[in-house]
């Protein structure tokens, strides 16, 4: 079973950080793209005054003092493979054509269809074996 | 992802951050309750603002993906720059949005 943990984390004091944000000596240049019509800017923490830090986890301690790559990794279960969305194909073939689909198919499928899509959204997607995956493909 | 998606996936952690802060050295933080969505959305989108103890601490969790830890956790990013025009975090954050910053990485183990 996937657990969701929050093992990463910092505290930081804005009062200290505040001026700190139009310092370009402690972020990147380049503004990074969401592609969803926003833009953001990276900070760098190893560049900021222990003053900005009120507090920080475990973790994000041991790589500020010794690098990322000394953080012990968390255990990760099987590949996660995302599982088919639900087809529309499927759906007309089992009702014999799409104008003989009922109001409670649709209903159902565009239930299923939703929770897929939140599945993607929020990376809760069932988790199928890469082997079994394959299959349900070829099927 | 929309402000409401960031809202509600924020929302499912928020008793992880309720913990830290709670057991945080000489209970920094004693309050926590959360500020009501429509305060949310007129002071500041892309984080969530908790009020604890007088304080407000502006919330941006990260998300998880493979690997993204381990290439940019030693970072934390704020929204700069919106093509509708609308006001950004980092905006607000400089002209006196929040007391305090939390800036966490949700990560996935495996159990059992």
């Amino acid at each position: 079973m996937i657990r969701p943990v929050l093992r990463h984390w910092v505290v930081l004091d804005l009062g200290v950080l505040r001026p700190w944000l139009t310092d370009l000596r402690i972020q990147h240049a380049e503004l990074i793209d969401n592609h969803d019509g926003t833009f953001g800017r990276a900070f760098e923490l190893q560049l900021l005054e222990p003053a900005a830090f009120i507090a920080c986890s475990e973790t994000m301690s041991i790589a500020l003092e010794r690098g990322i790559r000394a953080v012990p990794p968390l255990p990760t279960g099987p590949e996660r493979t995302l599982r088919s969305a639900p087809s529309l194909q499927d759906l007309v073939a089992r009702h014999g054509g799409h104008d003989r689909i009922t109001p409670a198919a649709w209903a159902q499928y565009e239930a299923e269809v939703k929770r897929w899509r939140d599945d993607v959204r929020y990376g809760q997607a069932e988790i199928i074996p890469k082997t079994r995956a394959k299959e349900d493909d070829a099927a | 992802m929309s402000f409401d998606d960031d809202f509600k996936w924020q929302m499912q952690h928020l008793s992880k951050v309720n913990k830290i802060l709670g057991d945080l050295p000489g209970r920094l933080f004693t309050q926590v309750r959360v500020a009501p969505r429509e305060a949310d959305i007129k002071r500041n989108t892309d984080m969530m603002i908790l009020p604890y103890g007088g304080k407000d601490v502006a919330l941006r969790l990260r998300r998880p993906h493979k690997g993204y830890f381990n290439a940019f956790g030693l970072q934390f990013t704020i929204r700069s720059k919106r093509n509708t025009g609308a006001e950004t975090e980092l905006s607000k954050l400089q002209r006196g949005l929040g007391d305090w910053f939390f800036y966490g990485h949700i990560e996935e183990t495996w159990e059992r």
